[in-house]
């Protein structure tokens, strides 16, 4: 992955994103010991303060947890809740966007649940 | 936190002499190519010459001593040491660990040495004009000292450091605080007008009577007051890089 | 204790004052990028850092010190930019020598290796390089010195593309090899902007920001939409710039001044976006109200 240096999302973001891909795709497993920020500054090219401003978000939201003088670990639950996480946020990030643009284009409230329903039925 | 480099001055000073020295050596190898030219050029006539005649006899004398050698030391010691002051080398200094006071003494120390090979040079030089004079002109001579006196040695060192020591307080005062600059300038405008008016207050026929070793000390003395003065003003220059 | 602490630091150069009642400080070890345009004092700055001036008013300590004329001072910086000169008659080799004898962290083996990675010659001397060769050696010069402080003045000056993005990385592994106190100028601000951890930001001779990477971008934002709308809002903070184009409008706001939610603005139909830091550096230091349209109109 490279980190896209003129895009909207800040390093450090995207870094944090990184990482929780890698937990999800199991190439990091509960209980590993995830990169330093000297390593993810080498790999991805940037100031280690960046990386470590990335770690210490999944330190925050308990993704990572630190044993003393050894580094950062990955917690047991982390997947898990990662994907929950994701699941409520993208969802509910599209559940906004479609109902603004169904304001948008004047579409009343019932007709958009209608739509909805319409499209589960297309794909059962 | 990384733990901090501890130097002294005097390690400094000292890589700063030796590599000072090193560097420069085609000054010394330009003051014997002058001494060389002059040498050859003077080979005829010396330093003076004398002659008279009267009726059926002709009599031609030539003077060969130091006192050429050590005027053409003297000055090269003077622009030497200006040059020194100059921008370039300036510059080169701030490529390494130095400070401008380290620099200064730098300059002092390589110009004593280099003043100190120059005496070496100069001898050397006088005494190859006397052999080839002697081999090449045929000419008889009357030797009134072969072997150079350590005092005349001495004064040799003492008058080419002091010229040196002149150029490197100069060439340092140009490029100080304007405060100095102001003051030198009005000390050279004073000292030359005070010459022009009252040449007569000034006695120096007495002074060259004095005896070798203390025109010696008087010029070391003078040559010190200068090295001190160019550390001092040193201390206080900034440095420009454009 | 800070690395380099600066109080109320001005100078004045004659009648003009290149620095004006500066205050900042460097409290560790980082890479730093110090921004401005031509002439708004950044040299000055760092030349008071290293020693080489004195400031007017006010005080510069580096390493709790006064760094004018300091040996000490000087064993642990150094100030690498293109009038970096060395003597006429040293070899680029003999160069490494002479930085060997005066710098106790100085790795010779690693300027090898980078020299020859950049083609450059040893045997020849400093003069007879070319000008991305001179730039790029006086930065091996100064990343193999392993100084506590290093300060690169446009170290990229002349190099072309490919070896400029080889050596932003050189300094980023040289920093993690051996953490130092970088600080670099350029004008290039998004050649770097990623190896950097901080950025400072000098106009007119004061120091208008000096912040992590990521909240110095954060500071002002970019709103877009209709006119009327943003109306409201833009009356509320302070605008940098604004445009109409199309019948929407744009404009930069200070975003710290700004009360309201994104997912807020998206409601209303205003667009919010990011800026590079080159865009914020750029916006913050342009004196307001001048344009270069202006001009033509």
């Amino acid at each position: 992955m490279h980190v896209h240096l003129h895009g909207t999302t800040p390093i450090y973001i995207q870094i944090a994103e990184w990482l929780q891909h890698e937990i999800i795709a199991d190439r990091l497993q509960a209980d590993e010991k995830v990169y330093s920020q000297y390593q993810l500054a080498e790999l991805f090219n940037i100031n280690p303060a960046t990386a470590g401003k990335g770690l210490t978000i999944l330190l925050e939201e308990q993704l990572l947890y630190k044993k003393r003088g050894l580094g950062m670990f990955v917690t047991m639950d982390a997947k898990e809740r990662i994907l929950l996480k994701r699941r409520n946020e993208i969802l509910t990030k599209m559940a906004q966007e479609i109902v603004l643009e169904a304001k948008r284009l004047l579409v009343s409230d019932e007709d958009l649940l209608v739509l909805i329903r319409k499209t589960q039925e297309g794909l059962e | 936190m990384q733990s901090l480099t501890n130097i002294s001055l005097k390690t400094i000073v000292k890589k700063q002499v030796k590599w000072k020295a090193k560097l420069n050596i085609s000054a010394l190898s330009s003051l014997i190519i002058l001494l060389i030219l002059f040498g050859a050029l003077t080979s005829s006539s010396g330093s003076g010459s004398y002659g008279s005649g009267s009726g059926n006899l002709d009599v031609h004398f030539s003077i060969y001593s130091l006192d050429i050698f050590l005027i053409i030391s003297a000055i090269w010691a003077f622009i030497v040491a200006l040059l020194f002051t100059t921008k370039a080398y300036r510059i080169d200094d701030l490529s390494v660990v130095s400070s401008r006071t380290s620099s200064a003494i730098a300059n002092i120390l390589v110009m004593i040495i280099y003043s100190f090979i120059a005496v070496i040079l100069m001898i050397s030089t006088y005494y190859l004009q006397v052999l080839g004079v002697l081999l090449v002109e045929k000419k008889s001579l009357v030797i009134d000292h072969l072997f150079i006196s350590p005092s005349v040695f001495i004064l040799c060192f003492s008058s080419i450091c002091l010229f040196g020591a002149i150029g490197l307080l100069f060439g340092t005062s140009f490029k100080g605080p304007v405060a100095i600059k102001l003051f030198l300038s009005t000390f050279i405008l004073f000292s030359f007008i005070y010459i022009f008016m009252a040449p007569n207050s000034i006695n120096l026929g007495s002074l060259m009577m004095l005896p070798n070793l203390m025109i010696s000390v008087l010029y070391l003395l003078v040559a010190t007051l200068c090295f001190s003065l160019t550390i001092w003003i040193a201390n206080k220059s900034e440095v420009s890089r454009k | 204790m800070n690395i380099i602490q600066c109080e109320e630091l001005s100078k004045s150069f004659g009648r003009r004052h290149a620095l004006q009642r500066v205050t900042c400080a460097i409290d560790a070890e980082k890479i730093i990028g110090i921004i401005g345009r031509n002439g708004a004092g950044k040299s000055t700055l760092l030349n008071i850092f290293a020693g080489y001036l004195k400031p007017t008013t006010g005080s510069c300590k580096v390493f709790n010190e006064n760094p004018f004329n300091n040996i000490q001072t000087a064993a642990n910086m150094i100030f690498i930019d293109d009038r970096l000169s060395f003597s006429d008659y040293l070899s680029l080799e003999e160069i490494l020598k002479m930085g060997a004898d005066f710098y106790p962290n100085w790795q010779n083996e690693l300027a090898y290796r980078m020299l020859d990675y950049a083609g450059i010659d040893l045997t020849a001397k400093h003069q007879q390089l070319s000008k991305g060769q001179l730039a790029t050696f006086n930065l091996v010069y100064g990343l193999v010195s392993r100084c506590a402080i290093t300060i690169l003045d446009e170290p990229m000056n002349g190099m072309d593309e490919v070896i400029r993005t080889d050596f932003y990385r050189a300094i980023l592994k040289e920093y993690l090899a051996f953490p130092r106190t970088f600080l670099i100028t350029s004008h290039h601000l998004q050649e770097m902007e990623s190896i950097l951890e901080e950025i400072l930001l000098i106009d007119d001779g004061t120091v208008i920001a000096h912040a992590p990477v990521d909240e110095f971008k954060e500071q002002l934002i970019s709103l877009s939409g209709p006119g009327d709308v943003l109306a409201d809002l833009l009356s509320e903070t302070e605008v940098y710039a604004q445009k109409i184009v199309a019948g929407m409008t744009s404009a930069v706001v200070d975003a710290r001044k700004l009360f309201v939610s994104e997912e807020m603005l998206r409601t209303k139909g205003i667009k919010v976006s990011a800026l590079t830091a080159s865009e914020v550096c750029m916006y913050l230091t342009n004196k307001k109200g001048s344009d270069i349209d202006a001009i033509f109109d």
